[in-house]
C-alpha cells in the first residue's frame, strides 16, 4: 500500500459512493469540494516533480505531519491543480517551512494571518498565472488552486483545522487562497526578486504572514509624493498588527499608480524609504496614551520611543517594506498589507534552489528576507 | 485498503506523524527548597500572572531560589540555549499564556 493510500479502518467507499461527498465526511477539505485523487494524478504530479512518492520534503506544523511528495501529490490534486504547478508549490512549502517563517506560530495565532504567496520570474508564464487585473481575486486556475493546494496541505499536514489547531479569532478569506505573481511587463521597477539579487529568468516565490489587501485610491495625484502620501495613509493606522508588533509589510503598485511614481525617477528602494518614513503612528495611540497603564507590546523595536508624542515608524527598516507592482493596467489604485509582526520572518526561495548573491540572509536553499539597513 | 472493481481508490492526504511526543517531565510534590524557574513568553497578561504567582510562591512555599527568564518573542519557541539555561539551573519552570 502506498504512503497516501487510505488505512484499512477508514470507512471504505463503494462503487456508488459520491467521493466528493466522501472526502468531505473526512474532514480533509477547505470546505469546497476537492478533486478525488487517482492513482494516474497522483503519479502525474510524481512525475512532473521528478521524485520518488517517498521522497520527504518537510513538516508541517503545528501538527508535524510528514509532507512527503506523494502526500504532496494528494493535496494538490485534491485543489484542482495541473501537475506542472507542483515545483512551484513544493518551493512554496518549503519556504514556509523555513524555521524564520515560523510556521507553528503563524498556523495556531488567534491573528487573522495567512501565507501571502508573491511568484516571479519565467514560471509565471509557464504556468499561465495572473499578475493583472484582478489579481487577488478569482478566476486563474493556477493563482487559485497554487494558494488552495497550500491551504490544503495545513490543513490536512499540519492539522491547522479551526478552533482546534488554528486558534484565529477571525481569519481572512485569503485562507482560501492567497497567491499572486508579480505584474513584471507592467512594471517599470526592476522585478522583486531581481532587487534581491537574483536573476531575471530565475523564478522565485516569496511568503509572508500577511493580512487581507487594504486598498488605497488615489485617482488625483500626479506625482510619486502624492501616491505615495495615499499608501501612507493606509500604513499608518495603530489597528493592524504591525502597529503593535512590527515586522514586515507588503506593498502591491498598481501598474498606473507605479508609472507615476517611476515617471519622477524614484525607484524601489526610495519608495520603500519614503513609505517608512511617513507611515509613522503615535506611540500614545498604540499604548492608548497609558488609559489602561503602561500596556504596549514589550517586543516593539527597542529604539522606539516610549514617549506619548514619539512618532514611530510601522516596521524596523525600509527593507522591511516589500514592495511589489501587481494589478491590472487600467484604475489608479494600490495595496497595503500588513503582516503578522515580528514574529515571522518572511522567505525567499527560488525554484532551482540558487541563491542571492546579495548577502541576505541565506541557509539551505532559502534567503530570509531580513533588513540589511 | 485495497482497490477493487466494486471499490474506487481513495487518498489520505494527511501524511503520517513520526515525530514523538515529549513525555512530561514527574511532579513534584513539594516546593520546598525547590529551585524554581519562571518563563515570561513576554506577553503583557502573562507577565502579570506570573509576576504575582510569583510573589505568592516567595511569600508561601518555601522555594530555595527563583530565576525569571523572558522570551525573546511570545510566538517564537525559546531558544535551546534559554531552555539548557533552564534546565541546567533550575528544579521546576512555570509559565503561562495570557493574551
Amino acid at each position: 500500500m502506498s504512503v497516501g493510500q487510505v488505512e484499512d479502518q477508514t470507512p471504505a467507499p463503494g462503487a456508488e459512493t459520491d467521493l466528493v461527498e466522501w472526502y468531505f465526511d473526512q474532514g480533509w477539505t477547505d470546505g469546497l469540494p476537492v478533486v478525488p485523487p487517482t492513482a494516474e494524478k497522483v503519479q502525474a504530479v510524481l512525475d512532473a516533480l521528478g521524485v520518488a512518492a517517498h521522497e520527504h520534503i518537510c513538516r508541517v506544523a503545528p501538527r508535524h505531519g510528514d509532507l512527503s511528495a506523494e502526500i504532496l501529490a494528494i493535496n494538490l490534486v485534491m485543489a484542482g491543480a495541473r501537475p506542472e504547478y507542483a515545483p512551484l508549490l513544493r518551493t512554496a512549502i518549503e519556504a514556509l517551512c523555513d524555521p524564520a517563517f515560523n510556521l507553528n506560530g503563524v498556523q495556531a495565532t488567534t491573528h487573522m494571518a495567512a501565507p501571502l504567496m508573491v511568484v516571479n520570474g519565467p514560471v509565471r508564464h509557464e504556468i499561465g498565472m495572473n499578475a493583472g487585473h484582478n489579481v487577488f481575486g478569482s478566476g486563474n486556475r493556477a493563482n487559485a488552486t497554487l494558494g488552495r493546494a497550500i491551504r490544503l496541505i495545513l490543513l490536512n499536514v499540519g492539522g491547522a483545522q479551526p478552533g482546534e489547531l488554528d486558534k484565529s479569532t477571525l481569519g481572512h478569506p485569503g485562507k482560501y487562497t492567497y497567491c499572486i505573481a508579480e505584474n513584471e511587463e507592467e512594471s517599470p521597477l526592476a522585478p522583486f526578486h531581481v532587487s534581491k539579487g537574483f536573476a531575471g529568468d530565475t523564478s522565485t516565490v516569496f511568503v509572508m504572514a500577511a493580512e487581507p489587501p487594504h486598498s488605497v485610491t488615489n485617482h488625483v495625484a500626479d506625482d510619486a509624493e502624492g501616491i505615495l502620501a495615499s499608501i501612507a495613509s493606509a500604513m499608518a493606522t495603530y489597528a493592524h498588527n504591525n502597529a503593535v508588533s512590527s515586522g514586515h509589510c507588503a506593498v502591491v503598485v498598481g501598474p498606473e499608480h507605479a508609472s507615476t511614481i517611476a515617471g519622477d525617477g524614484w525607484d524601489r528602494g526610495r519608495v520603500q524609504s519614503h513609505l517608512w518614513e511617513n507611515a509613522r503612528v503615535r506611540f500614545g495611540d498604540i499604548a492608548f496614551d497609558h488609559r489602561y497603564g503602561k500596556v504596549y507590546n514589550r517586543n516593539l523595536p527597542a529604539w522606539y520611543g516610549r514617549e506619548l508624542e514619539s512618532r514611530n515608524p510601522i516596521v524596523p527598516s525600509p527593507d522591511h517594506v516589500h514592495v511589489f507592482v501587481a494589478g491590472g493596467s487600467a484604475g489608479r489604485f494600490s495595496a497595503f498589507i500588513p503582516g503578522w509582526g515580528h514574529m515571522s520572518t518572511p522567505v525567499l526561495r527560488a525554484l532551482d534552489g540558487s541563491r542571492s548573491p546579495t548577502g541576505d540572509d541565506c541557509l539551505d536553499e532559502s534567503c530570509r528576507v531580513e533588513d540589511r539597513s | 485498503m485495497k482497490s477493487t472493481d466494486s471499490t474506487p481508490r481513495v487518498f489520505d492526504p494527511r501524511g503520517v506523524v513520526s515525530a514523538r511526543p515529549q513525555r512530561p517531565a514527574l511532579r513534584r510534590s513539594s516546593l520546598a527548597g525547590a529551585k524554581v524557574a519562571i518563563l515570561d513568553n513576554s506577553k503583557w497578561n502573562a507577565g502579570q500572572l506570573l509576576r504575582n504567582v510569583a510573589v505568592e510562591l516567595e511569600r508561601g512555599a518555601a522555594i530555595g531560589e527563583m530565576r525569571y527568564y523572558t522570551k525573546e518573542s511570545f510566538s517564537r519557541v525559546a531558544t535551546p540555549e534559554m531552555v539548557a539555561e533552564i534546565v541546567r539551573d533550575n528544579d521546576v519552570v512555570l509559565t503561562a499564556i495570557g493574551d
